[in-house]
């Protein structure tokens, strides 16, 4: 991929918060919440970043959208530098926080859209009927007369994403875009980012719900403790945790050498044992290829009551496997 | 751990003193002003000396002598007060609506008293050294003379007065839940103080519907306690203003108590908690 | 939806803070206290303290309470607004967006300008309703010209304060604090000559200062203040208001990358 086809590149960035307590004698304490990030989201792209509370996934939608300085690093976005070139990028980035805050809750939501209409230059010419779009677009416009503090959250959310996409981005960031959306909302509010994309639109998306990465990004990255530990479409990440094959086996009182002839059965890439009260699960990951439930039936054959089960590899596996490694 | 009692539920009950204690503890720390040190060190020792100044050089202009600038001094000595009690404890509930934790408590079943009783005690205190370095600077930079003998009943003043002010702040800051915020009206009882309470201007200067709304006002029983304190005046006399300050502050605590009830029936009526 | 690139401009967005200004004052009636009681106040706090000390008094009480309700108005209420941005979490968004912050300010100031000259006529017909008589103004026309343009000093200073609020969530403590020095250092109750010379230097950085005692100059016969007459005092207060007004962008400049790089634009 080259440098001009890049709606993002992030090189080696960190970002540390110092936070000082204390008159007399200040105590500062220093918060490493990005550890060397290195990312890459091809132009015209939905590229989703997932990690656990606490990775650094707000703080890097923040940099990237100019919120915020790295501490160390470069980020390009749209061929731009965030630090430098920030007058250059604002009109062309729109950015969703989300959240109860973030919005004028005295006023409407119609006002707060023109407010923001205005400070980013949406023509007057199509100023109303662009908010009325937007509006629409959000199935809000029932609303749009109302004061934003009778909204609900979701309402809010909605709102949220109506005014990043007011001002028609060449690349969005939204951060959790569908925590607090009633589940059709969050449907529409998938679509709506495909319909984006779409129009050439670049989407940065972060989430904590794993289908609907699945659903929307083709390339995902994961972050844990500030650090990438994973970036890569999700089938390859599939692979990455040892296959896109998972076999569930539950019983009782299995032994570890039946346990290691279920490692020797090809395919077989990792074994995880979980203990339910009596009950064991075992869940293999399993490569592509020629096993079978019946296998492990077969080598867990002396037990009574053995239930083996095959399904597809999910994002969350892969999730969680690779956030449990990295956390070890 | 069982999270859940299963034998039925728990029913968890905190002591007066717990809820009190815990109250005076947490609050300045919810509250902004109170978290730093810098910002009470500003309070005790830059707003005295400020606005007494200030208000010495008015009576200068207008041709006042040593006795006007004594009194001016004495009476924003103590008027300062204002600021770490009804101005910090209405921003109290303020950041407590900010935040959105006001809902958590109003529906906890702690000690009403207690709990608004508990967040009054840390501007008591602050308000009792800004008083004492008001005084302090009325002495040493404006020429006021406070006998050492008077320092005793002085003390009693002051403490009294702080004690007075600062429920009158939770009954302000008990409008805080019905309207939006409550600082708005600290202001604004800042500078009626100045005016209706005999900081400046004695009370019988003022046209009588005035003087009748300074009277109203704790800080007016307060002051009058600290300069018949400072004027050397009997025990018998200073122990009736005493009495009159310690009225102001329960009639002050006990409007704030009841205003807290009704305003927190008003606001679950009409959802005004979550606005700010 | 095809993207596009959106140009702003500086006077719309201006135009935008100062009608959202509007639009929220108009929301919360309870604004009408610091905007018409608390006028009301300053004004008789001011004519009773100067009762009966000169055939002046009156202009003396209508300037110093004039100019309190103003602070709270035009100063105070300016960077109050950025303090409300922080609460509301609305500091970020308008941040993000491409019109650089100061011209939101701007647009704000434009408004509590409007709102504290109309405190400024509350404190006037106060005082002259108190007095029973309006004050005894050589040149009315001059007054309340020089009243507007001390506003307009006042607001340069609420300008470059209100970078102050996007520096820290702070600052209205520190405004508080500072509140009394301000009165004092621009003299406005009382002329700042009558402060110990070392004062003075501190007082004619701040362009009110200057205004105020050409307003004095204008409306009390043989006052003699700084000694310098009307017109360099005229003079100081265009210099000073127009240092403020050109360092306000550089200082929204500094703010704001200091504020990226502290990262604390949520707090609040």
């Amino acid at each position: 991929m080259s440098t001009s086809e890049l709606a993002i590149d992030v090189q080696g960035v960190t970002r540390i918060f110092e936070s000082r307590k204390g008159f007399l004698f200040r105590e500062i304490s220093r918060t490493e919440a990005l550890r060397g990030v290195d990312l890459q989201v091809e132009r015209g792209a939905i590229f989703g970043l997932l990690g656990p509370n606490g990775a650094g996934k707000t703080t890097l939608t923040k940099i990237l959208s100019t919120l915020l300085l790295p501490t160390s690093g470069t980020v390009r976005v749209l061929g731009h530098d965030v630090v430098g070139d920030v007058a250059w990028l604002r009109p062309r980035m729109g950015l969703v926080l989300g959240g109860e805050r973030g919005l004028y809750n005295r006023i409407s939501g119609r006002e707060n859209l023109r407010y923001f209409a205005d400070l980013y230059g949406v023509p007057l010419r199509e100023r109303d009927a662009r908010i009325a779009e937007v509006l629409a677009r959000v199935d809000l416009t029932w609303a749009a007369d109302r004061r934003v503090e009778e909204y609900s959250r979701g309402m809010k959310q909605k709102l949220h994403i109506a005014r990043g996409i007011l001002h028609r981005p060449q690349i969005l960031f939204l951060d959790e875009p569908t925590i607090g959306l009633d589940p059709k909302s969050a449907r529409e509010t998938r679509k709506l980012v495909r319909s984006l994309v779409a129009d050439g639109v670049t989407i940065f998306l972060t989430t904590h719900y794993m289908f609907e990465a699945e659903e929307l990004c083709p390339r995902i990255a994961i972050l844990s403790k500030g650090r990438i530990v994973a970036q890569d479409s999700v089938s390859k990440l599939r692979e990455l945790v040892g296959g896109d094959r998972t076999f569930e086996a539950e019983g009782y009182g299995f032994d570890d050498r039946e346990l290691e002839t279920l490692r020797r059965l090809p395919g077989v890439s990792k074994i995880v044992t979980e203990e339910f009260g009596p009950v064991l699960r075992l869940t293999l990951r399993v490569r592509t290829g020629e096993l079978q439930p019946d296998d492990v039936r077969r080598t867990l054959a002396s037990h009574e009551e053995v239930s083996v089960r095959e399904r597809r590899t999910s994002l969350e596996d892969v999730y969680l496997d690779l956030v449990e490694e990295e956390a070890n | 751990m069982a999270i859940a009692n299963v034998r039925g539920p728990a029913t968890y009950h905190s002591s007066f003193w717990r809820t009190l204690w815990t109250n005076a503890v947490m609050a300045p720390r919810t509250s902004l002003g109170f978290m730093r040190l810098d910002f009470v060190l500003g309070t005790v020792f830059v707003v005295p000396l400020t606005q007494m100044a200030f208000f010495v050089f008015v009576v200068k202009l207008s041709g006042g002598g040593a006795s006007e600038i004594a009194f001016t001094a004495i009476g924003n000595a103590i008027a300062t007060v204002t600021y770490p009690s009804v101005f910090s404890v209405c921003q109290t509930t303020d950041s407590e609506k900010q935040q959105g934790t006001m809902e958590h408590l109003l529906v906890s079943p702690t000690n009403r008293l207690a709990l608004y009783l508990g967040r009054g005690l840390i501007p008591i205190l602050i308000s009792l050294a800004t008083a004492a370095m008001g005084l302090v600077y009325a002495a040493t930079l404006f020429g006021v003379v406070i006998p050492l003998g008077a320092i005793p009943a002085l003390a009693v003043s002051v403490t009294l007065t702080a004690f007075a002010m600062v429920a009158f702040g939770l009954l302000l800051g008990g409008v805080a839940l019905y309207l939006r915020t409550s600082i708005i009206l600290g202001n604004i009882f800042l500078f009626v103080g100045l005016l209706l309470a005999g900081v400046n201007v004695p009370l019988s200067d003022l046209p009588t519907p005035l003087q009748w709304a300074g009277y109203a006002l704790p800080l007016t029983w307060g002051l009058a306690g600290v300069r018949a304190a400072i004027a050397g005046e009997s025990l018998v006399s200073l122990e009736w203003i005493w009495g009159a300050v310690a009225l102001a502050a329960i009639i002050s605590f006990g409007l704030a108590m009841s205003l807290w009830e009704y305003f927190e029936r008003r606001a679950i009526t009409t959802g005004s908690i979550a606005r700010f | 939806m095809a993207t596009a690139t959106v140009t702003y401009s500086r006077s719309r967005s201006t135009y935008a803070s100062l009608r959202l200004a509007v639009l929220q004052f108009l929301a919360d009636p309870q604004w009408l206290v610091p905007s018409m009681i608390a006028p009301v106040i300053f004004a008789l706090v001011s004519f009773e303290l100067f009762r009966g000390s000169g055939p002046y008094y009156l202009t003396y009480a209508i300037l110093g309470a004039g100019m309190m309700s103003m602070w709270g108005q035009t100063l105070y209420g300016s960077g109050w607004a950025t303090g409300q941005d922080r609460v509301f979490g609305t500091l970020e968004p308008t941040i993000q967006a491409p019109t650089p912050y100061l011209y939101v300010v701007i647009g704000r100031v434009l408004w509590n300008v409007v709102s504290g000259l109309i405190g400024g006529l509350i404190v006037y017909v106060v005082i002259v309703v108190s007095a029973g008589s309006p004050p005894a103004l050589p040149d009315p026309l001059g007054f309340a010209l020089l009243f507007v343009f001390t506003m307009l000093t006042l607001a340069s200073v609420g300008v470059v304060f209100a970078a102050f609020y996007v520096y820290t969530r702070y600052a209205g403590f520190i405004q508080n604090i500072g509140e009394f020095a301000f009165y004092i250092g621009t003299g406005c109750m009382f002329p700042v000559i009558l402060l110990p010379f070392v004062v003075t230097p501190f007082a004619l950085v701040l362009p009110p200062t200057w205004a105020l005692d050409a307003l004095r100059y204008l409306s009390i016969p043989g006052y003699q203040g700084f000694g310098w007459g009307v017109y360099w005092d005229l003079l100081g207060a265009l210099g000073t208001t127009a240092v403020y007004l050109a360092i306000a962008g550089v200082v929204f400049r500094r703010v704001e990358r200091h504020v990226l790089e502290e990262g604390n634009l949520s707090d609040y």
